[in-house]
């Protein structure tokens, strides 16, 4: 196990807490595994022929490849309708509604329209050049010196990093829209300009789609933005965000005050009513003011030598039970016990976890491309003769899982699609060799490996 | 070379097509798709595994099951009555959207799909397995278990059947008339 501290098998710290002691204390006395030879013992005694087993498997895997990055725009009307436009596409893990509902921790609730898989951003103009993987630091910092430069300009859409990756940028335009538009309207409304130098934004809360602040009025975002379009402040946001294993930092001064943003590109929309000076700035095609960065600080390309990496932490229960006459394994049933940070939305990481479980118990069980001339490569393979998972496969009705909280609603929601179909592998495979005292090393496990092992 | 072709003629969702020459041999999708434009019955496997094309048959005893378009010529739907995802949602005079199926809301409720590519396939098992158990009422005790028999022939990659099943079984058990309280 790769504890916090720990070097990964590349030489290197995984940044933050590890979690996979908690997972693995949570499966350590879960029943499915307190309980399993009392229960083999009485399963196998009123089923004659069958072998029942319990098995566990774990991992810690990284997410990200070393080279995210990604544009975001929130835009607010003066009737606080939320509009997201961002890089990310959607490839069917939920990215969209996880983007609207992360526009929720600046703005009070999800954003209202989605422009997603957006590939023209006249609003903000990044150049890129260069390999971001092989890159020498000399070359990163000569590029840098253009402000619009970055080592990446927008990554594809790979599992679910989109919570992680693509809600950064979401995050950040979204607090910019927030401190430099919401927020000295919400100062302005409440009389507290005053008291401003004294008072912070990161104090503010959204109760019920309202803004309230040490027991001030609560104020409705609809309210907020038509103050920030009347007196001009910001109102729209477009960001670039990359990141090494860190995030780039950038200083800008936005509508007049300094500002060091997790980002190394910027630019902002005035409200409708800014003054002619501060339209002027606006030069885009949707009137956004395009930003210089005062400096930056990108992340070093030492962080390349080795894959820094965020961890995501799951494991996975197995019941199961050997046939021992057809050779066919049946899942009783399973239990997955995750940590993936602050959930955007948890409805979808239950249905990745569902899904994934469902995809491991394929490789696990049913899924098999022989390799060479008569493989998936001549064209011929289809659903005829590649077993995927059905409904029946799955323990549908039976299966649990457990996510584990985050450590706070600070730690951000962690990228955990692919890594739920890795463990519950293991967990069947140990779960047969718990059933039938037989390791297999081969996968799938067939009915066919099944009875020459038994035989 | 010209294909040759038949006379076809179907209702779908109760409007009539044809007679229309469509070619001999032409599998229900393609007809689907091609001629009436009709998008989004879904062609996965072409081999009638994965059921993500299925359409629903709609007999003249007024029961009705699900047929695979993907393999099912166009031939076999001659004179029949059918319909497919686009009919399902309750629509007004001037064919907009009014109201989903309560099928198809649970799914949206319950974020039953991810990609959404087998979907069409299971608003269908979903809507003919309700309405035959308005004929013909199941056990409460015996829902699960009749749920995962009307859907187990369609495959979904994605999210691992669980929020699919889960959605049907619980408008089953909200929607009286379809259960009963004894065996």
């Amino acid at each position: 196990m790769c504890s916090s501290g720990m070097k990964n098998a590349l030489g290197a710290i995984p940044h933050g807490i590890q979690r996979a002691e908690a997972v693995l204390e949570k499966a350590r006395t879960h029943p499915l595994w307190t309980g399993r030879a009392a229960r083999k013992q009485a399963y196998d005694a009123a089923h004659p022929g069958k072998y029942y087993g319990v098995g566990f498997g774990v991992i810690q895997r990284r997410f990200g490849n070393g080279a995210e990055a990604s544009l975001a725009k929130v835009e607010l009307s003066p009737d606080g309708r939320i509009t997201l436009s961002h890089t990310g596409t959607e490839i069917g893990t939920g990215a969209s509604s996880g983007q609207a509902v992360a526009c929720a921790r600046w703005l009070g609730r999800p954003a209202d329209a989605l422009d997603m898989a957006v590939t023209e951003w006249p609003d903000l103009p990044v150049e890129t050049s260069g390999d971001p993987h092989a890159m020498s630091q000399a070359e990163q910092d000569r590029l840098a010196g253009n402000p619009r430069w970055s080592p990446a300009y927008a990554s594809a859409s790979s599992a679910s990093n989109s919570s992680y990756y693509f809600s950064h940028t979401t995050r950040e335009a979204a607090r910019i829209v927030f401190v430099h538009g919401l927020w000295p309207a919400a100062l302005e409304i409440w009389g507290a300009q005053v008291q401003a130098p004294a008072l912070r934004p990161d104090d503010a809360r959204w109760i019920d789609g309202s803004l309230t602040l040490e027991g001030r009025e609560p104020l409705a975002l609809s309210r907020l933005a038509a103050q920030a379009h009347a007196r001009g402040l910001v109102v729209g946001a477009a960001v670039h965000g990359f990141n090494r294993w860190q995030w780039a930092q950038a200083e800008f001064i936005v509508d007049g005050a300094s500002a060091r943003i997790a980002a190394d590109g910027l630019s902002v929309r005035y409200g409708d009513r800014a003054t002619a000076a501060k339209q002027a700035l606006a030069t885009t095609p949707n009137r956004y003011q395009v930003l210089d960065r005062r400096s930056v600080s990108l992340p070093p390309t030492v962080n390349n030598n080795a894959m820094v990496g965020y961890n995501t932490a799951v494991g996975t229960l197995a019941e199961l039970a050997v046939d021992a006459a057809s050779g066919k394994v049946a899942l009783l049933t399973h239990h997955t016990i995750l940590e993936c940070g602050d959930m955007l939305v948890p409805q979808l990481v239950s249905g990745q976890i569902q899904g994934g479980t469902a995809s491991g118990i394929g490789l696990a069980l049913h899924e098999e491309l022989p390799l060479y001339e008569d493989g998936p490569g001549d064209g011929t393979w289809n659903f005829n003769r590649y077993r995927l998972p059905r409904g029946s496969d799955v323990a549908v009705w039976a299966q649990t899982a457990d996510v584990l909280p985050p450590l706070s609603d600070s730690e951000p929601p962690k990228g955990m699609a692919e890594v739920v179909m890795i463990p519950i592998i293991a967990a069947i495979v140990n779960g047969i060799a718990h059933a039938i005292d037989h390791r297999f090393r081969t996968l799938p496990v067939t009915p066919d490996r099944v009875l020459a092992a038994l035989s | 070379m010209s294909l040759a072709t038949r006379p076809l003629t179907v209702t779908v969702k109760g409007r009539r097509h044809g007679p229309m020459d469509v070619p001999e041999g032409m599998m229900m999708i393609d007809v689907l798709h091609e001629v009436l434009d009709l998008t989004g019955s879904r062609l996965g496997c072409g081999q009638g595994m994965c059921h993500a094309c299925v359409v629903i048959w709609d007999r003249d005893d007024h029961t009705s099951e699900e047929v695979p378009a993907c393999i099912t010529g166009a031939a076999f739907f001659d004179g029949k009555r059918i319909r497919t995802i686009e009919g399902i949602a309750e629509r007004n005079d001037k064919g907009e959207i009014v109201a989903l199926s309560p099928v198809q809301q649970a799914f949206l409720d319950q974020f039953s799909f991810q990609c959404g590519y087998c979907t069409p396939g299971f608003v269908n098992a979903a809507t003919v397995l309700i309405e035959r158990l308005r004929r013909a009422p199941v056990p409460r005790g015996q829902v699960e278990a009749t749920v995962a028999a009307a859907l187990e022939k369609h495959i979904c990659r994605c999210t691992g059947y669980v929020r699919y099943y889960q959605a049907v079984r619980d408008v089953i058990l909200a929607t009286p008339g379809l259960t009963r309280d004894t065996a």
